[in-house]
């Protein structure tokens, strides 16, 4: 271990400690207990930028299978423990976190202008994640200009769009909005009483609303055809910018296997289903009156089970066990529609080189999403998969050079391109 | 039953193309290394600590029983090719109705005194990926690799992924004379020195220094002693052929191929690295492997086609940089033949086109870019005139998107000579 790895632990082990006493009610200076927190973290995820920089091999990922964290060793349990025993008591047992919330008063206060909250609390270390992680990404990936343009991406929209912005909102008396999200990602943003409280926010409300509506119905198809979903997954989208920067060095716990590709394929379309059930069950209930028991319960188990524990607890608490993606992947609605769009009516696909395929298997360990590259690729297949969020860590990974996102038009749509003899045509398709 | 022996990229391709083809016969593959087969061309990554060694497998189990694919783990004692029927060590008898020989092939060892001293490492298979973690704790820092090409490079950056210094003796004036143009032995020995190894070049060496039966370092042709714990030989392989030569088949260097990679003996094929062409040319690429099982596969399978790999190709990594090649580019041209270089050694890029003697497209080669395979096969394929190649440069852009293409810089800059 180097002497920034044992710096980075130790900032993080203040951070925590800091917390814990916060928690534990032990009285602190807010400024400096919140400068510890901040700092601590800040400082442990940059503090491995060194490595990277002493590395000239831009992929840094020696040892990755070894490692406590990254192997879902000891470390990577821990981790997960603290992690998911934050999100539960943020979405569960909010009181168990005042320690903590008066904390980040001085910070809420100047941005905000009001009493700190979880919420506030919870937004703030997001932020930090994505804004620290990714100027580790930044340093990782320094000699690749695709990840660097992304990274940038989701840090601006995530430090502006969905943390400056609505504290400002906030500030100015206004209704808390994020512009980067819309239903069936924000669930409840169709919802009658999301949609009665837009509409009583006068012109601010109006564009909100107008805008939500806008993003899903023009502009996503639109951004979808041209370049994939990959310009929301892996540019905008928060949880994409969550998992590209803090979930980057869990890239290959996803798992790869048909079978997971399989239940995907199940769980992602039933959460789409049932946002799109309970949000008319809602509007039915609403305009007539009907039905009321049900669209109640099924709301409330949407926002319990798939809002908090699904996309909250497992999607982010699990990062260091089962990737950064499972929420996009096995859960996200609009990802669901996003896919479904990527699949059938886009231009993006990942193109193969001919038949430069070792089958080496980086490609397929390194895609957050479990999307079995390999298999395509040693056929000389191009990949179009509706999971497939373009983050491009495939192409990075592969030693070959042999994959390209691409969205010209062009061959598309499973077309082989193999140069004839050098991959076998009539190779097996266990996939279908 | 159409069996195959081996089960490397050229034994498991002929198995999934007998399969596709033949539906209703029995298809087995028999291997004494792995259960499943893997990528070869990964071990390096296993060791390196970024794949898992079930991350190397072709495709996972369901996938050969899916298919019909049988495994059968054992070693082949010997082959009766009258009797088709392939004996097994531990005595079971596999009769067969067609055979593929995809035996592979071994390391050559350092044909010098104390070449088999603990601490003297190979690598072709999973199991060595074993000897040279078992040969680390006793490297004291210091490792040797002996030979220039493209394995020594994978052993070089397996062993300073360690962290261990490495020394990296090449016979040869520069890197892969034969493969490579003296721009990309360049920039390759250039990318290989910034990882921190030490490229020493026309250096052969003489003798493996030992003390009591373990390696502590190599001695050169100069008479220079390298002290290292660890000496990584990779100095090319010989194919695997008793086998074949017990049962009487005909065998040179590697098992003697027809122009549809049949053997001597009916209906038994060969493919890989243990196959010679009937020219005499023993392949072993991991491209021509395949390309040869896949052939091998329809013999398998009682359609035999003749083996026309197309316009030949190759590509490899030094360290982070990504050579490649389509068609024929060899390291000296023809007499009478041209080429027309561009390189860039800040960016540590180079691109090649070489000309046959009517100036015609005969094969490409870059280093530190991608370029596409099908354009670049094309050209080949058509003879295009140079000014082709130019007008059609940007076709053949494959780096990744915002990455600084520079093939407008080339073609501008080869069009002025």
């Amino acid at each position: 271990m180097t002497l920034s790895d044992r710096l980075a632990l130790a900032s993080g082990g203040v951070a925590l400690a800091t917390v814990g006493l916060a928690v534990a009610g032990v009285p602190m200076p807010p400024g400096l207990g919140l400068a510890l927190v901040l700092g601590g973290f800040a400082a442990a995820a940059l503090l491995v930028l060194p490595r990277y920089a002493a590395q000239p091999s831009a992929v840094a990922l020696d040892g990755t299978m070894r490692a406590s964290a990254t192997a879902r060793g000891g470390v990577a349990w821990a981790m997960a423990l603290v992690l998911t025993a934050y999100y539960a008591a943020t979405y569960w047992f909010p009181g168990r976190l005042d320690g903590l919330v008066r904390l980040f008063e001085p910070l809420s206060h100047a941005l905000r202008g009001r009493d700190s909250d979880v919420w506030f609390v919870y937004g703030t270390f997001y932020t930090l994640a994505v804004a620290a992680m990714g100027v580790r990404a930044l340093v990782k990936y320094r000699d690749h200009p695709y990840h660097r343009a992304r990274t940038l991406a989701v840090m601006a929209v995530q430090t502006l769009l969905a943390w400056a912005l609505p504290a400002l909102l906030v500030r100015l008396q206004r209704p808390e909005l994020y512009f980067s999200y819309t239903w069936p990602l924000d669930y409840d943003f169709l919802f009658p009483s999301n949609v009665q409280m837009l509409r009583d926010h006068g012109t601010l409300g109006l564009f909100a609303l107008v805008w939500g509506v806008l993003l899903l119905a023009v502009v996503t198809p639109m951004l979808t055809y041209f370049y994939g979903k990959r310009w929301y997954c892996a540019w905008v989208c928060g949880c994409g910018g969550l998992a590209e920067t803090a979930g980057d060095p869990y890239r290959h716990l996803a798992d790869p296997s048909l079978r997971a590709w399989k239940i995907e394929r199940w769980t992602i379309h039933s959460v789409l289903v049932l946002i799109v059930a309970t949000t008319a069950l809602v509007w039915l209930r609403a305009t007539t009156g009907f039905g009321g028991a049900v669209s109640d319960a099924l709301a409330r188990f949407y926002g319990f089970g798939i809002g908090a524990v699904f996309s909250g607890v497992v999607g982010v608490g699990f990062y260091p066990l089962l990737g950064a993606r499972v929420w996009c992947r096995f859960g996200c609605p609009m990802a669901a529609i996003l896919g479904i769009q990527q699949r059938f009516f886009s231009r993006f696909r990942i193109t193969v080189n001919g038949g430069a395929c070792i089958s080496c298997g980086n490609c397929t360990t390194y895609c957050e999403m479990g999307i079995d590259v390999r298999h395509y690729a040693q056929r000389g297949q191009n990949i179009v998969r509706a999971s497939c969020v373009g983050c491009g860590a495939c192409a990075s990974v592969c030693p070959r050079g042999v994959l390209r996102l691409e969205n010209g038009p062009g061959a598309r749509m499973g077309e082989r391109v193999g140069p004839g003899a050098f991959v076998p045509e009539d190779a097996l398709d266990v996939l279908t | 039953m159409l069996l195959v022996l081996g089960n490397g990229i050229a034994g498991a391709t002929a198995a999934r193309v007998a399969r596709t083809l033949r539906s209703d016969a029995e298809v087995a593959m028999v291997s004494d290394e792995h259960p499943l087969p893997y990528s070869r061309t990964a071990l390096m990554y296993v060791f390196m600590g970024r794949l898992r060694a079930q991350d190397t497998h072709l495709y996972d189990a369901a996938f050969w029983a899916k298919n019909r694919i049988d495994r059968i783990e054992g070693r082949a004692a010997r082959l009766d090719a009258n009797a088709r029927t392939l004996h097994l060590a531990d005595g079971r008898a596999l009769g067969y109705e067609r055979l593929v020989l995809a035996t592979g092939s071994t390391p050559r060892r350092l044909d010098v005194p104390g070449s088999d001293a603990d601490g003297v490492v190979h690598l072709y298979g999973l199991a060595h990926l074993d000897d040279i973690e078992a040969a680390l704790p006793h490297a004291n820092g210091h490792a040797v690799v002996v030979g220039g090409g493209l394995t020594g490079v994978e052993l070089g950056e397996m062993l300073r992924s360690r962290g261990l210094a490495v020394t990296f003796l090449v016979r040869e004036p520069r890197l892969m004379p034969r493969t490579l143009s003296s721009d990309e032995s360049a920039l390759a020995e250039a990318t290989i020195r910034r990882h921190g190894v030490d490229v020493r070049t026309g250096a052969s060496v003489v003798a493996v220094e030992t003390v009591s039966g373990r390696a502590m370092g190599v001695v050169l042709a100069s008479g220079e002693t390298i002290p290292a714990g660890l000496v990584a030989v990779a100095v090319g392989v010989e194919p695997n052929v008793d086998l074949a030569r017990e049962a009487g088949l005909a065998v040179r260097r590697g098992v003697v191929v027809s122009g549809t990679l049949e053997t001597s003996a009916t209906d038994v094929f060969a493919a890989g690295d243990c196959a010679e062409h009937a020219s005499g040319r023993v392949d072993q690429l991991w491209y021509t492997a395949r390309a040869m099982g896949a052939t091998a596969g329809r013999g398998l399978a009682g359609q035999p086609t003749a083996y026309a790999p197309g316009v030949p190709f190759n590509a490899a990594a030094f360290f982070d940089a990504e050579w490649q090649t389509t068609g024929y580019a060899p390291g000296d041209i023809p007499d009478g033949w041209t080429e027309r270089r561009w390189r860039d050694d800040a960016a540590g890029q180079a691109f090649r086109l070489v000309l046959d003697g009517d100036g015609r497209a005969a094969g490409v080669s870059s280093f530190g870019m991608r370029l596409r395979h099908a354009v670049c096969q094309d050209w080949v394929e058509r003879s295009v005139t140079l000014g082709e190649v130019l007008a059609g440069l940007r076709r053949a852009r494959f780096d990744p998107e915002f990455h600084r293409v520079r093939t407008d810089d080339i073609a501008l800059a080869l069009a002025d000579l």
